[in-house]
């Protein structure tokens, strides 16, 4: 059942609503016709009812006109016939009583005939029809019956009296009284006669006046079925076409409506794309600045890594220049020493010439991608950030696989491990019950990506954060040395330039033989398509 | 400042602690020519090696070196294991923050990184200095009490009498008599041991009971006094 319902509201919902009118007004008219149909079809059966009826109100008088026709035909013709001596006796006695008995059995029929209901119709009926009834003449017309009832039954025991006194006069031969007495019965067998017909023409006129009542009953309930069903149409297609105009004007009203709300919605739209598009370049705009900040910060601590890595050869280049003066004053200024010293200035101004070129190649980067290798890259990450970790007193051991080409963008990976150390470096000084601080890097290489794993043993990443540490400006440490933007802008570069994916996860690491020790390891995970041999 | 005559180092042993072997080469190198021993070495645990195998005079050390730290050690080295060895730190600007700690610990001195040779050379030579200088008084008295055990015992009296009572500007107001009441000697001896020092212009009677001492002519200890023996 709800199936078909939503079958229905399915079908109709595509259907215009001009035609669901249609359907609606088509539905009532089909209705109100069927109706009216069944009413004139229920008011035919019963007219045919009634007629029905009229037969059987008729089908008793055919039983009086039978009595009438014995008493006529056999009693009177046969006592004629006795009393001129035409039949033998034994005839006569045979044929009245054959003929009483007849009689006898036909008024008894007639009498429960006439007792019964009118059948056919239940009780409510034949009351609806009493009201419709016009003339009620009924309980006259019975008093007149029953006295007519009567008089024809006295005639006919005493007809039955005289008949059985013939029947044994005539048993016994005494014929002088014999005939005064069928002179008699003859005469009352006239005038049963007589009450019997005025019986007959009495029901008849009364089936008449019913038969009558029942087609002027049938004529109005007829014109009146006619006016209703006329009014009822009528009514039903006013209120239709009320309703339909309300529904119309509902439905265009409606359609305005919407219409209206639609053009709002769009207009709508159209600012809030302006305003998205203009947010969208705010949040770019903000993006940058972030990422110049964080290359800021990590500049500064690159720049710290290099200004000790200068200071250090810096001084030993200026002992060696004050070495020269000293020696000679001692003396000792000798060929040797001189070309000793100048072997070693040398190399040590080299030394400080590479890395000030890393500096520069990492802080101004070509855009171009590139083929380099991963392992190297790694390396060079390690390198810069050096200085800090000998400083905090982090260990670092690094892990790789065989050399790794892949082809992209090298600076920013540096810079996303640089980034990964960083931050495992800063949680490391954050815990300052550790004991030995370990950072641990592997570099493995399956078939589809190339995976970096930066491990540290500073317990992990507490559960409640674990999903908000790559959110820009998100930082557990002190603001003077967290900006928040490290792991972002890791997230940002590997998911964004190198099309990779970064992820943290705590796990029990083994750092050489001794216990295993709760780990933070973040992944990078480089896809290897692109890798060029 | 003054120039200073570094030919004392020549007697010491140096200590040197520095993390960064060219530097510690090279800084090496240069101070090998002025001490009498240099012992150069990367970390505190040789240094201490070294300390107990040897005499070491003087450390110089870095503050920030390896896994380790300079000032920790000298720590070690002066409140636990009682060595009491004059030090000088080494270090770069950055390192401020352990001044307190070496101003505490009574360090001698505080060098800032790039080294300057003459600036360290001479913060050795101040350091060392009052050794030196402690090393030679202790020579002379030796000399003196020498010289007293084998010459007249009367004169190193009266030498010390004079050099002990002389005034702020190097003047000696005593009569004969009046020395002859504080010490024990005879008239002879003094007038005798004065007429020498005056001879030799060290002692010169400026009135009655009013002498001159004149420091600068005093021979050189080395050549007179062997002739006076």
């Amino acid at each position: 059942m709800k199936d078909f319902f939503k079958y229905a509201n399915k079908k109709l919902e595509n259907v215009k609503f001009a035609n669901k009118t249609k359907i609606l007004i088509f539905t009532i008219f089909g209705g109100t016709i069927l109706i009216g149909f069944l009413m004139f079809i229920s008011i035919f059966a019963l007219k045919y009812d009634f007629e029905a009826l009229f037969v059987n109100l008729t089908k008793p008088q055919v039983k009086l006109e039978e009595i009438k026709d014995i008493y006529q035909v056999n009693i009177k013709e046969t006592l004629s016939a006795i009393k001129e001596n035409q039949i033998s006796k034994a005839e006569g006695i045979e044929v009245l009583s054959l003929a009483e008995q007849i009689i006898k059995k036909q008024w008894r029929e007639y009498k429960a005939e006439e007792n019964e209901k009118i059948g056919g119709l239940p009780e409510f009926a034949s009351n609806w029809l009493n009201f419709f009834l016009l003339q009620r003449d009924k309980t006259q017309k019975t008093v007149f019956e029953q006295r007519i009832i009567q008089n024809i039954e006295k005639k006919i025991k005493s007809i039955n009296k005289k008949t059985q006194v013939i029947i044994s006069l005539l048993n016994t031969k005494k014929s002088i009284k014999n005939k005064k007495i069928i002179n008699d019965t003859i005469l009352e067998t006239n005038s049963i006669n007589i009450y019997l017909s005025t019986l007959i023409t009495n029901n008849l006129m009364h089936a008449i006046s019913k038969k009558e009542a029942n087609d002027r009953l049938f004529n109005t309930s007829t014109m009146m079925l006619v006016f209703l069903i006329s009014l009822s149409f009528i009514f039903i297609i006013l209120v239709s076409i009320t309703i339909i105009n309300n529904f119309k004007e509902l439905h265009y009203s409606l359609e305005e409506n919407i219409d209206k709300k639609t053009k709002e919605l769009r207009a709508l739209n159209i600012s809030l794309e302006s305003r998205i598009s203009k947010e969208v370049e705010n949040s770019r705009k903000k993006d940058s600045i972030m990422f110049q900040q964080a290359r800021l910060a990590s500049m500064g601590e690159v720049l710290q890594n290099i200004a000790h890595q200068w200071r250090q050869p810096l001084g030993t280049l200026m002992m060696i220049i004050q070495s020269f003066q000293s020696k000679y004053e001692v003396g000792k200024l000798n060929e040797n020493f001189l070309n000793q010293s100048v072997d070693d200035a040398l190399k040590i101004g080299q030394n400080m010439s590479d890395t000030l070129d890393d500096f520069k190649n990492f802080f101004m980067p070509n855009r171009a991608k590139q083929t380099f290798d991963v392992k190297k890259a790694i390396e060079k990450s390690i390198s810069l950030s050096k200085y800090q970790l000998e400083k905090d007193e982090i260990k670092l051991d690094f892990m790789p696989s065989k050399a790794i080409k892949t082809y992209g963008f090298k600076n920013e990976l540096i810079h996303v491990v640089l980034n990964l150390i960083n931050n495992s470096k800063d949680i490391l000084l954050s815990r300052p019950n550790i004991g030995e601080k370990k950072i641990l890097i592997i570099l493995k290489q399956t078939k589809q990506k190339i995976i970096i794993n930066v491990i540290d043993n500073g317990g992990g990443v507490k559960n409640d954060i674990i999903t908000k540490i790559f959110d820009p400006y998100f930082t557990t440490k002190h603001k003077s040395i967290g900006t928040g933007i490290g792991l972002y802008m890791a997230k940002q570069l590997v998911e964004r330039h190198m099309l990779g994916k970064i992820y943290c996860k705590n796990i029990k690491y083994k750092f050489g033989k001794k216990e295993f020790y709760d780990s933070a390891m973040f992944s990078v995970e480089l896809p290897i398509e692109g890798t060029t041999s | 400042m003054n120039k200073r005559n570094l030919d004392i180092l020549g007697n010491f042993n140096i200590l040197y602690i520095e993390d960064e072997p060219e530097l510690l080469r090279h800084t090496a190198t240069v101070l090998e020519d002025f001490v009498q021993k240099i012992f150069p070495t990367l970390s505190c645990k040789e240094a201490l090696e070294i300390i107990q195998k040897n005499r070491v005079d003087i450390i110089l050390t870095d503050i920030n070196l390896k896994h380790e730290n300079g000032i920790e050690f000298l720590k070690e080295l002066k409140f636990e294991l009682g060595y009491n060895i004059p030090s000088i730190v080494t270090t770069a600007y950055t390192d401020t923050e352990y001044l307190i700690d070496a101003i505490k610990l009574k360090v001698e001195d505080y060098i800032v990184k790039p080294i300057n040779i003459k600036d360290l050379l001479n913060s050795i030579h101040d350091v060392l200095l009052p050794i030196a200088q402690e090393k030679e008084i202790k020579k002379s008295y030796n000399m003196i009490r020498t010289i007293s055990a084998v010459t007249d015992g009367k004169q190193v009296e009266l030498v010390k009498f004079i050099l002990k009572n002389l005034d702020d500007e190097s003047m000696f107001n005593y009569s004969y008599g009046d020395i002859m009441n504080q010490i024990d000697v005879s008239k002879p001896t003094v007038i005798k041991f004065f007429r020498q020092l005056s001879q030799k212009g060290i002692l010169t009677k400026i009135q009655n009971r009013k002498y001159f001492f004149n420091e600068n002519s005093l021979p050189d200890p080395g050549e007179e006094i062997d002739c006076e023996i």
